[in-house]
């Protein structure tokens, strides 16, 4: 945890420092990025928002890395879960209130599912590089998706991008205490959900034989094999899982907040989740603070366009990006080797 | 014959850490012979080599090379003064071709003369005058991967001839070669010496030293024994050189018929073929409940695939039978052996027994996680495993008591004794021990032999894997000696010497 | 020339315009991932060289010292790609994402303070942009990476650096530095490609407007089973069915243009599960 602190301080001070160089006072900017996140029920409501979505990719890119795997395929499979909720609920618009959430559920986490077999199942069993693989499907996901919505359930009444609505029984609740909280916002009840599904996630992983195979597996695959735990199965497994994770921003997006498929809803929500899952060291619990943070970072950055001179929401892009680079490498190197590599080139 | 004292090797001294590789080593080699250095695993022999070779610094002593002192500090110095190494795995890579890897070898001038075209045809020409030279034909536009082990090997060995190398090492350059390749081989060797090199041979095998070499330095324990003429030399007291004589002090339960205790495990013409090797070659034993039963032998002869065998009959395509209580269980996976308790100490700990990235409650439940006291209904126990691993690290006295750290923080000594106690805590019916003390010191190797011969009394079958043949006389009922992936012999452990092992092993009957 | 004979050449040319910056990506990806490292940042190389192209070509009216600026921009991105995988060992993978979404991230931030828009760069005059150059360019590159990999010393390096770097070590050869130097072409490569993007086929720089070409010139790599030719006949494959897609629209409206558009990926993991035979990484890739 150390470690991932250090590297996110330093993260911070090296955007700061950027922000000065595009002639931006960088105290100014931070604050311009906490006002924006929490200014007012609204803001946090959408800081909330994004941070839903963020844990459960985090959660989905932790669990791969649980199993030795690299996930990198969050966002095809978010893509392809929403596309199933929406695609349901546009389909079969009055179906009765539980069956239709619960529906619409199930086919979301059957489509993310598949979306992370096929990575698991073609790294277990045909030795396919499973990050490449994972690259390869979010594009085919988005052109899946944007095949769908826009010559299969096009909304008829506007020229925007999306879906028709959903039908009204697909909405989560009608009105949660989350929604009562930040009017108008699109935060929701699934913030509460995804914190439950960390919570499940923290127990399968460390209180379940399930969990511990499957870290083994990820841990030391030949140890684990000697152990007899059929490593292979457990890394199919932990990407099908890791599919179903990242496909429960379904719930936020479709049946929590927008009630249809907008193209482009993602900001970057499956890579985001690498971000989170390395900043919280792949710890479920972490997980939802990492996720706070960065929808925190999210949120605030889409003010600095109106709020500072030159800089822009991209902004936002480029502090995660500085981030990711300083957490990995204090995630992956040994602060030794840094240091000696430091003094010797000094 | 030339010089006398062409290498010349002087109280030289190598130490990793505290541990002692190489001291006072001292011998020296005759231009133009071939030389070889024996001893068990861990004598020291590749370090010496390596030394030589510019790979480790040394400590202290000095390295005379036609009664010039060198000190290489890398290979490329070492090579810069004629020596060559062909390493016990080859520098090839698979989808290059055999030439390809001849460009590497040579110094240009410039940087910019790397983008100029490689100059094919002249190397080929010049390759093919070389290995026409010594004789030794090699299919130049083939790739690696499509080669023979043997034609490996020559590639290797041409690549120090091109560099003009007068002094040749060969660290086990037999160990992959089918008999046929081997006999190839040595004639080349011999016709290598008839052009005046010079070829320092490591290797274990005691009948190729009778056959080939000429002089022979035996290494114990990280020293120089003696510098023999091989001629002078019979194999008997060759191999009595080899183990040394000061094991005998070591207290011995000795041999015990235990033909009347009831078959544990029977193996029954086991063997396995790769690449048209035999890696095991009709293996067949028994052990006897309460027995344990040594295998020896130079490691790589077919020891880690016969503890592959018997715990991952699911891995490969096995011939014969495996019969655990009277039960066939080739077919059978590792968790369902592990179920009816056959538990294993893997040879290599790092590897194949321990999550060094996590704590030592993880790692004591590794292979036990569905024991009946550690889960229920897929929960784990969490008391009850902190509970047993508090027992166990009492018990073998395993340090730190730190059940939160990491297993990498450990000492290889408690590491080992953790798997250990692990893999005893059930009282299993069958435990695979390869290597139980490999790396590890004085006290824990007692506390796992005293584990060992307590699990033997209580009824465990156990099948001793070791290189150590102090270990393997110290503990065994009966001894089996494994040589090229066979059984060379069973030998009850009475009155054995330890030339007559070191003749089965080194493939002598 | 008859009228179907120019539709064809017309189909033709175009095809190979559109393919230009496919291939120059995919060239900087295969010296990239046959030294060993793994290239997924082709996408930010090609944006940050997109970008520089046409603020430095509009600032001089110069093609040329568009281009120059767009391989020193693509260069340096890729030297700090290369600092965190070779120097610190980061993770290959992470790190390539990160570049992506930095480059991303810091484009609009240098058009609003050098133009004050918020994407997209003033558009630029007839001298300013590439009218055939590139295409040739593209010829001649393609022509020399064949030559250099299989004919050079520095190429056959390289080779082995991505299958069996310890060989080199043992000859005395830095991986680091042949790594270093591979990562220096393939940002070259990909500076080519973000100029013909924004000086060739557009006239101007518009927001990510690399569109996720790194990554198809990535598929055309990996289908082209890594080796320069194939890799180029995929890079041409794929941008000639998406240039028959646009034109065959009408013709053929039953095929929707996403299924085209995602052919290149589809494809791509069919060829990673091994169904068009074998189709080995370098060994030593991703290796830290």
């Amino acid at each position: 945890m150390k470690k991932s602190f250090l590297g996110l301080i330093i993260g911070i001070l090296i955007s700061a420092l950027l922000a000065s160089f595009a002639g931006e006072n960088p105290f100014h900017t931070i604050q311009v990025l906490f006002e924006s996140a929490f200014g007012s029920s609204y803001d946090m409501g959408l800081t909330l928002f994004y941070a839903t979505s963020y844990i459960f990719t985090g959660l989905s890119v932790a669990i791969a890395f649980h199993a030795g795997l690299f996930n990198i395929g969050a966002e095809g499979q978010l893509t392809m879960g929403v596309l199933a909720a929406s695609w349901i609920g546009v389909l079969l618009p009055n179906l009765p209130y539980p069956l239709s959430t619960l529906v619409a559920i199930l086919a979301a986490l059957i489509f993310g599912a598949i979306w992370g077999f096929i990575p698991g199942w073609l790294r277990a069993y045909r030795k396919s590089h499973e990050v490449i693989v994972t690259m390869m499907l979010n594009f085919i996901a988005a052109g899946l998706a944007n095949y769908v919505v826009l010559n299969l359930i096009k909304n008829p009444n506007t020229q925007n991008p999306e879906s028709a609505p959903v039908g009204q029984n697909y909405h989560l609740l009608s009105h949660d205490f989350i929604q009562n909280l930040f009017t108008d916002s699109p935060a929701n009840f699934s913030f509460i959900i995804a914190i439950l599904v960390a919570l499940l996630i923290h127990f399968v992983l460390d209180k379940t034989v399930f969990g511990f195979e499957l870290k083994a597996s990820g841990a030391n695959e030949e140890a684990a094999h000697m152990s007899g735990i059929e490593s292979k199965k457990f890394r199919m497994l932990a990407m099908t899982i890791s599919g179903m994770l990242a496909s429960l921003v379904a719930l936020n997006e479709v049946l929590g907040s927008a009630h249809r498929f907008r193209i482009g809803f993602s900001v970057d929500y499956g890579f985001v989740g690498i971000a989170v899952a390395l900043l919280a060291r792949n710890n479920p619990l972490g997980i939802i603070f990492s996720g706070l943070l960065f929808g925190v970072l999210q949120k605030g950055a889409s003010d600095l366009d109106i709020e500072t001179e030159f800089i822009t929401r991209d902004f936002g892009k480029v502090i995660q990006a500085i981030l990711i680079l300083s957490i990995t490498v204090f995630y992956f190197s040994d602060l030794e080797r840094i240091k000696k590599w430091m003094k010797r080139k000094s | 014959m030339g010089l006398k004292n062409y290498i010349q090797f002087l109280d030289v001294e190598k130490r990793f850490g505290p541990i002692v590789a190489n001291h006072h080593v001292n011998f020296s080699v005759q231009q133009g012979t071939i030389h070889a250095i024996v001893g068990e695993n861990g004598a020291g022999k590749s370090t010496i080599v390596k030394i030589l070779f510019g790979l480790y610094p040394k400590d202290s002593g000095q390295i005379f090379i036609q009664d010039q002192e060198v000190h290489f500090t890398s290979p490329i110095e070492a090579k810069s003064h004629g020596i060559g190494m062909v390493h016990q795995h080859f520098m090839l890579s698979e989808p290059m071709t055999a030439l390809d890897h001849f460009f590497l070898e040579e110094n240009p001038t410039s940087l910019l003369k790397n983008f100029f075209p490689l100059k094919r045809k002249e190397l080929l020409e010049e390759l093919k005058q070389l290995s026409q030279k010594f004789n030794m034909p090699v299919p130049w536009m083939e790739l690696v991967k499509n080669l023979p082990v043997g034609v490996q090997q020559r590639i290797e060995v041409l690549k120090i001839l091109y560099k003009n190398a007068n002094i040749l090492i060969l660290d086990e350059p037999t160990a992959a070669l089918t008999p046929q390749e081997v006999k190839t081989f040595f004639e080349q060797l011999r016709f290598l010496k008839e052009k005046g090199k010079t070829i320092l041979l490591i290797t274990h095998k005691l009948n190729e030293v009778m056959s080939i070499a000429d002089f022979v330095t035996v290494m114990r324990k990280g020293t120089t024994v003696s510098t023999k003429k091989v001629s002078e030399l019979s194999e008997s007291t060759l191999a009595s050189l080899i183990v040394g004589t000061e094991l005998k002090t070591i207290e011995k339960p000795g041999y015990q018929d235990l033909s009347h205790q009831k078959i544990t495990l029977s193996v029954n013409n086991l063997s396995l073929t790769q690449k048209n090797k035999k890696i095991l070659n009709n293996i067949s034993f028994e052990i006897h409940a309460g027995e344990i039963l040594g295998l020896c032998g130079v490691s790589g002869n077919g020891q880690s695939e016969l503890i592959q065998a018997l715990l991952c009959p699911q891995d490969q395509d096995y011939g014969g039978e495996i019969l655990f209580l009277g039960e066939k269980t080739l077919l059978k996976k590792t968790k369902d052996l592990r179920k009816i308790q056959v538990t294993c100490l893997p040879e290599n700990r790092l590897k194949q027994a321990l999550l060094l990235d996590q704590n030592a409650l993880q790692n004591f439940l590794m292979g036990f996680q569905y024991q009946n006291n550690f889960q229920k209904n897929g929960i784990l126990n969490k008391e009850k495993i902190l509970e047993k691993t508090k027992n166990a690290f009492q018990a073998l006295d395993i340090h730190p008591k730190n059940f939160d750290l990491e297993l990498k923080y450990f000492s290889g000594g408690n590491q080992q004794k953790l798997v250990v106690a692990r893999e005893i805590q059930s009282q299993p019916k069958l435990l695979i021990a390869a290597q139980p003390t490999r790396g590890v010191d004085i006290g824990a190797i007692q506390t796992i032999h005293q584990e060992l011969l307590k699990l033997k009394n209580q009824g465990t079958a156990i099948l001793l894997i070791s290189t150590e043949l102090s270990e393997i006389l110290s503990l065994s009922n009966r001894i089996m000696v494994i040589f090229d992936g066979q059984i060379k012999a069973v030998l009850k452990n009475q009155n054995l010497s330890e030339e007559e092992l070191g003749r089965h092993m080194g493939g002598l009957s | 020339m008859d009228e179907t004979q120019i539709v064809i050449l017309v189909f033709v040319l175009g095809t190979l315009k559109s393919a230009t910056p496919l291939v120059f990506a995919s060239l900087g990806g295969l010296v990239s991932e046959r030294s060993g490292v793994i290239q997924i940042a082709l996408e930010g190389f090609m944006l940050m060289g997109a970008l520089w192209g046409a603020i430095i070509a509009y600032e001089t009216h110069s093609a040329w010292l568009g281009l120059l600026a767009s391989c020193t921009a693509s260069i340096l991105l890729a030297w700090i790609y290369a600092y965190f995988v070779i120097q610190l060992k980061a993770d290959q993978i992470i790190t390539g994402t990160a570049i992506n979404i930095f480059a991303v991230g810091i484009a609009p931030l240098i058009t609003k303070v050098i133009f004050s828009s918020t994407g997209s760069t003033p558009n630029l005059d007839t001298v300013a942009r590439f009218h055939t150059a590139p295409l040739f360019l593209a010829i001649f590159f393609v022509i020399l990476v064949q030559y250099w990999f299989f004919k050079t010393r520095s190429g056959l390096i390289i080779r082995f650096a991505g299958e069996d770097p310890q060989i080199l070590t043992a000859s005395g050869i830095s991986v680091t530095r042949v790594r270093w130097y591979a990562l220096t072409a393939c940002g070259f490569f990909c500076g080519l490609g973000g100029a013909s993007l924004s000086l060739f086929l557009a006239s101007s720089y518009s927001p990510i407007m690399t569109a996720g070409r790194g990554f198809v010139a990535l598929a055309a790599l990996i289908f082209g089973k890594w080796k320069p030719l194939p890799a180029v006949f995929a890079c041409i494959l794929f941008a000639a069915v998406d240039a028959l897609q646009i034109r065959l629209q009408g013709v053929f409206p039953l095929i929707p243009v996403q299924f085209i558009q995602i052919l290149p990926y589809v494809v791509t993991v069919i060829a990673l599960a091994g169904f068009f035979g074998e189709s080995p990484a370098p060994k030593a890739i991703g290796k830290r």
